[in-house]
């Protein structure tokens, strides 16, 4: 039975885990950044529209409500990716200590 | 004693290469496809609404006449609702999501029942925008776990 190289598979699971985050917010950023300029847009204009008397209270409340309701749809796509990227770090971590524990065994698993 | 410890490594090796968690599920293929259509269906809705409250006509744009469009959209919305109700207790965002969708399009067609008038000026754009963000946000989290347990090797 060989020796367990701590060193690497510390070294292989870090390199795992910034790959991961990495993709995640590559992912993340553009859409993130896209989203909230939108909001913020669609935020002035509403207002734009209530100052210059265009619309009622009535329909800025309406209006609104769709603004939050989206808004909410987007923070819940934000918390999913943090979540899969958890999920998929994890999961590379756990393939790489599996696949240098089965090397040290010298057994063959179906990695 | 040596086979027992041999086969607690074995074991432990097994388990270790077969272990993989699940903190999130919830891709469907009839929620991927269905949100898209109804994306598609939403803009060119919104395009020929656009059309009519840009106009001098008044009364173009009444609601009865969009009726169709209403009853496509509710049927789709039926389909997702009855989708996300067959998914996972790890899939509670993608439910709150479609739960927040079938909100914001209800919302919007009681808007425009209560009549959207001629205003110039005013392109509603901001209903637009938040609605394709609505769509885009259940789309993107769907691409997300779609891709989810392709682990790429690190070397």
């Amino acid at each position: 039975m060989g020796i367990l190289d701590y060193k690497q598979i510390v070294s292989e699971c870090f390199v795992a885990a910034k790959t991961e985050l990495g993709k995640s917010w590559k992912s993340f950023k553009p859409y993130a950044e896209h989203e909230f300029r939108q909001f913020a847009e669609n935020a002035e204009f509403l207002a734009h529209l209530k100052l210059a008397g265009t619309i009622e209270n009535e329909e800025l409340k309406a209006r609104l409500e769709i603004q939050q309701l989206a808004l909410k749809n987007v923070l819940l796509t934000m918390r999913g990716i943090g979540l899969v990227t958890a999920q998929n770090t994890v999961n590379a971590v756990l393939k790489i200590v599996g696949k240098a524990v089965s090397k040290v065994l010298e057994v063959a698993l179906p990695v | 004693m040596t086979i027992t410890r041999i086969t607690v490594h074995t074991l432990l090796a097994i388990f270790l290469s077969s272990c993989t968690v699940t903190f999130i599920t919830g891709y469907d293929q009839v929620i991927d496809s269905t949100l898209t259509k109804m994306k598609s269906d939403f803009n060119l809705h919104f395009i020929k609404l656009g059309r009519t409250i840009q106009d001098s006509d008044p009364a173009n744009q009444k609601f009865g006449n969009f009726q169709d469009y209403y009853d496509h959209m509710e049927v789709d919305l039926i389909t997702l609702e009855g989708r996300a109700r067959n998914l996972s207790a790890k899939s509670a965002i993608v439910k709150k999501q479609i739960h927040n969708l079938d909100s914001v399009m209800h919302s919007f067609e009681a808007l425009h029942k209560a009549s959207i008038p001629d205003r110039p000026g005013d392109d509603r754009r901001d209903i637009r925008n938040g609605i394709n963000s609505a769509f885009d946000a259940v789309i993107k989290l769907q691409e997300e776990l779609k891709s989810t347990g392709k682990i790429k090797s690190t070397k």
